[in-house]
């Protein structure tokens, strides 16, 4: 009994340190995608000008 | 007879509950119209998956063989970006490209989750599960493949029935976080004629742009944007018209049926699916808060202010997120047509939640 409940919360952990430890990750995260769309965005405001219809 | 008892016997209470789940997903799928392509094929497949000693999951069983061929390797969910970039136009974001900084804002979700689940389950199935956010399925099942998680099952589940949900998701957030007065700011649309060329240069760039600074991203949106260019060059409308029906409609028939691979007793009946479920919750309202907040972050260096409802479609989930935040602009005021911007941000949003499946990979990915 004791070993299927143990089975069932396999792979699972509670360590709420975690969460902060990971704020690194979200920063850095939230960061690149903001940096990619911000080259992507100048590309296609580039783009947009010197192709745009007369 | 006695075979016939013997064969009966084998079914266990997990098999009974996996099929009744099954059964859910089928009545969901027909009754609710909740992403039929997907949940009706993967809950019918969950059915033939928990039936004892069935040969479908067998070493060399067809679903065996099937996600081994499609899924295990990510080529299902690639292809299908194929026909999804074939279906997309970009139009409205190429009149306004500011917009995307709402799809960039509107990942939020995805890295606030990451950090909430992590307190629970390893790196690799935390960022699995954190990419229930990015609101797409196919970047979901590809991600945590990827990664190997063995929680795909219920991260699928998730992420498609959380889509479905999004019209029951979005509103509450969006409301409590604008007053009366933002959601009846009104934002004209201007009609800009986009050039072919620029069309077609797009898709282009974006690939060239996104695979060089996250190569981990490369074949996720080389294939959304591979679809988009066959759409606009103008000289493959048959292929453009294939890869937006056929090719979809194919893969996800067999993308749906292969998923339930994973959806064994065993694998899915268990308190960490719960959990993920609710941490797929928190993704999406998470993203849709980002996406909000931003804009009324903008709010307060903009002369000319935005209408914060717009943030909300930076959720992936097209296109039903830019559709409720055009509905839930008109019941605010009948003249107010929020529906080319939110559509344009909505599709930067599938740009942005492919993109930050590539950083996860990046950060997570071997």
């Amino acid at each position: 009994m004791l070993d299927s409940i143990k089975n069932m919360f396999s792979g699972m952990n509670f360590e709420p340190v975690r969460f902060v430890q990971m704020l690194d990750k979200m920063g850095i995260g939230m960061l690149v995608i903001f940096i990619i769309i911000g080259v992507i965005i100048l590309s296609t405001l580039l783009i947009n000008k010197i192709f745009s219809k007369k | 007879m006695n075979i016939l008892w013997e064969n009966l016997a084998r079914f266990e209470i997990g098999n009974v509950i996996m099929i009744l789940i099954g059964c859910v997903l089928v009545y969901l799928a027909i009754k609710k119209e909740m992403e039929p392509t997907l949940l009706l094929p993967m809950g019918f497949g969950t059915i033939l998956v928990n039936v004892p000693l069935a040969d479908v999951i067998t070493e060399h069983g067809a679903l065996t063989t099937l996600y081994n061929a499609g899924i295990a390797n990510e080529l299902f969910p690639l292809l299908l970006f194929i026909g999804i970039g074939a279906m997309i136009d970009f139009g409205p974001l190429l009149t306004n490209p500011k917009l995307m900084l709402f799809g960039a804002a509107a990942q939020f979700g995805i890295f606030f989750t990451l950090s909430m689940a992590s307190i629970f389950f390893g790196d690799n199935d935390a960022a699995s599960i954190a990419i229930i956010g990015a609101a797409d399925g196919p970047t979901s099942i590809a991600v945590a493949n990827t990664l190997k998680s063995e929680y795909v099952g219920a991260i699928t589940v998730a992420a498609y029935s959380y889509m479905a949900l999004v019209p029951i998701i979005q509103p509450p957030v969006i409301k409590a976080l604008t007053t009366k007065k933002e959601r009846l700011i009104r934002m004209p649309y201007e009609q800009k004629d986009v050039s072919k060329l620029t069309r077609i240069l797009f898709p282009i760039i974006i690939t060239i742009v996104v695979s060089a600074i996250v190569p981990q991203a490369t074949a996720l949106i080389g294939f959304l944007m591979f679809g988009n260019l066959i759409r606009e060059c103008g000289v493959l409308d048959s292929l453009s018209d294939t890869a937006q029906k056929v090719l979809a409609n194919l893969i996800t028939i067999f993308l749906g049926i292969s998923v339930a691979f994973n959806m064994t007793a065993e694998k899915f009946l268990k308190p960490a699916t719960l959990l993920i479920m609710f941490l797929g919750l928190i993704a999406f309202i998470v993203d849709t808060a980002g996406g909000v907040l931003f804009a009324k972050f903008l709010n307060l260096f903009l002369k000319k202010k935005i209408n914060p409802m717009i943030g909300a479609a930076g959720i992936s989930a097209f296109p039903m997120s830019g559709r409720i935040v055009h509905k839930m602009g008109l019941q605010e005021d009948p003249q107010n047509f929020l529906l080319m911007h939110s559509i344009g941000v909505n599709v930067s949003g599938q740009i942005a939640s492919v993109i930050a499946g590539g950083i996860i990979l990046n950060m997570f990915g071997a």
